[in-house]
């Protein structure tokens, strides 16, 4: 659930600020994934410390790569670029036999990371607190960032280029190092997904991933980050309860949730009800 | 000095030619006015100069320096400013974000991620000092959405001030303002220092008579008059071509 809501946030950073509707986000969540357990299951590298930095790092080197060729256009086939880069890191997941441990797709036997000093006896609670203390420092440095003339620009930018351009903005640097940023803590949010999952297959790379984060985003409220927050909460809490009633109808109740978010709350659900609340305690 | 050359700059679209070989030079601190018919060229000419198109030959140079293959916004730290014709500031941004935004341009603390945009004192400062003479600092906290278009209109031409530009470019600057508006515009323009060398594209006769020192006239991509205002009104080709279309405009409506 949070690990969704970073994954979410780092998406809201360039899609809601910056405008560039991206469909290759999980791409970077993904890279980060694949690495935390290639690097654990191939080379025992079972340390937090060394496994998180280097899947991190490999997230925002992809990045800046993909950064370089997607933003090189801009509008229509900047969203084609982005959905190509994403299946193109879904293919490597699918093709590539290194990247497949134990007979059936994807890595398997990831496990809760060795924390070196700090001796934790992992379950699913104390690693519930170990992700959020990740998501409050996430969710700090996202929202210093949205506030600052870095992140002003980025709307400026959004809403009048030309303007941007005319006021001394190198309006394309501006995009380039949000779409790196995004793509760190996507990345970030893909390490977690590792270690709580215990496996990584291209299922949780592909464009239904990238799809499923922006319905959080859309669903939340877009240039929001609390909106992104519960968007992703709200939607792992209905698969969640879905999966328990009628897993197979899962998609068909997302696509409703979505039609239902799109024409009734259109700036998003977490929108709403921060306003319903604010009206609440006033 | 010279502010600004412009050197047989001539552009084409596929076929045609939207401005021909034009060439003329602005001392600096002059307040030059460039006016012509629809069609004349000079939005063409007015992106060629800020870097929004590129020539198809010529050169521009801004205080000497060849700019011609400069983006926009290294002609931004170069000191050259501009006002959009369709008001563009930041509309769904309050006012004082958009001044912040204008100020923080050409500043190294654009780049800054880490602290609030209104923590910066000194660009706080100079946001006000550049808000309250147009009377727009006790509007700062009003989404610009919000505002009459008059107010935007001045906020339009507030953020192009906002670097302190040594050469402003002003995209009809008063276009779809009443009288008491544009004249309020004309002044403002009038109380910009010897510094800011001013170059505008107008259609707003009053306005252009009361800022301008010089003025040129574009028609069909080419320069056809050259001068001082009093020369400008009595040329006669300049009047054949005003006339000429005012008379067609009269039949048009009367058709």
């Amino acid at each position: 659930m949070l690990i969704f809501a970073i994954f979410a946030m780092s998406l809201d950073l360039i899609f809601g600020y910056a405008g560039l509707i991206s469909l290759g986000h999980a791409a970077f969540f993904g890279v980060s994934a694949y690495t935390v357990g290639i690097l654990m299951v191939r080379y025992d590298v079972d340390l937090f410390w060394v496994g998180a930095p280097a899947a991190v790092l490999a997230s925002a080197l992809v990045a800046a790569v993909f950064g370089i060729i997607a933003l090189r256009v801009s509008g229509l086939y900047f969203i084609l670029v982005t959905f190509a880069l994403g299946q193109l890191v879904f293919s490597v997941t699918h093709s590539v036999g290194w990247l497949t441990t134990a007979g059936t797709e994807g890595v398997t036997g990831i496990s809760r990371p060795d924390l070196g000093f700090f001796d934790i006896a992992w379950n699913n609670q104390s690693y519930l607190y170990f992700v959020a203390v990740f998501f409050a420092v996430c969710g700090f440095v996202l929202y210093r960032i949205v506030k600052s003339p870095f992140g002003i620009a980025l709307q400026g930018i959004r809403e009048n280029e030309p303007r941007m351009r005319a006021l001394g903005y190198n309006t394309w640097l501006y995009r380039y190092i949000a779409y790196i940023i995004a793509g760190t803590f996507a990345g970030v949010a893909g390490v977690f997904f590792a270690y709580h999952n215990g496996l990584i297959a291209p299922s949780n790379v592909g464009f239904l991933m990238s799809g499923l984060v922006m319905f959080m985003v859309i669903i939340g409220g877009i240039a929001t980050l609390y909106g992104a927050v519960m968007g992703a909460v709200g939607i792992t809490l209905l698969q969640f309860f879905a999966a328990d009633y009628t897993p197979e109808r899962w998609p068909l109740i997302l696509g409703g949730v979505f039609i239902v978010s799109v024409m009734f709350a259109r700036q998003g659900f977490g929108v709403y009800l921060y306003r319903m609340w604010k009206r609440a305690i006033n | 000095m010279e502010a600004l050359r412009v050197e047989n700059v001539s552009k084409d679209f596929g076929g045609v030619q939207a401005v021909q070989g034009v060439s003329f030079s602005v001392e600096a601190g002059q307040r030059l006015a460039i006016i012509g018919p629809n069609g004349a060229g000079k939005t063409t000419l007015f992106n060629i100069l800020n870097g929004q198109l590129l020539p198809t030959t010529g050169q521009v140079y801004l205080f000497g320096q060849d700019i011609t293959r400069k983006s926009t916004h290294r002609r931004a730290h170069l000191g050259m400013a501009r006002s959009f014709q369709v008001s563009s500031a930041f509309l769904g941004l309050t006012v004082l974000d958009n001044a912040l935004l204008a100020t923080q341009g050409t500043r190294p603390s654009r780049f800054q991620m880490f602290r609030p945009m209104t923590a910066y004192k000194d660009v706080y400062a100079d946001v006000e000092r550049l808000l309250e003479p147009w009377g727009l600092w006790e509007h700062r906290n009003s989404v610009v959405e919000d505002l009459a278009y008059g107010e935007q209109r001045k906020l339009e031409i507030a953020l192009s001030l906002a670097s302190n530009p040594r050469f402003l470019l002003l995209d009809e600057p008063s276009a779809g303002l009443t009288a008491a508006e544009s004249a309020h515009i004309g002044t403002m323009i009038q109380t910009l220092g010897p510094d800011t060398t001013v170059l505008l594209v107008a259609h707003d006769i009053d306005l252009i008579f009361g800022v301008a020192e010089r003025i040129i006239v574009l028609h069909y991509g080419q320069v056809i008059a050259d001068g001082m205002p009093h020369d400008i009104g009595s040329n006669p080709k300049v009047r054949e071509i005003y006339m000429g279309l005012q008379e067609s405009d009269r039949d048009a409506r009367a058709d």
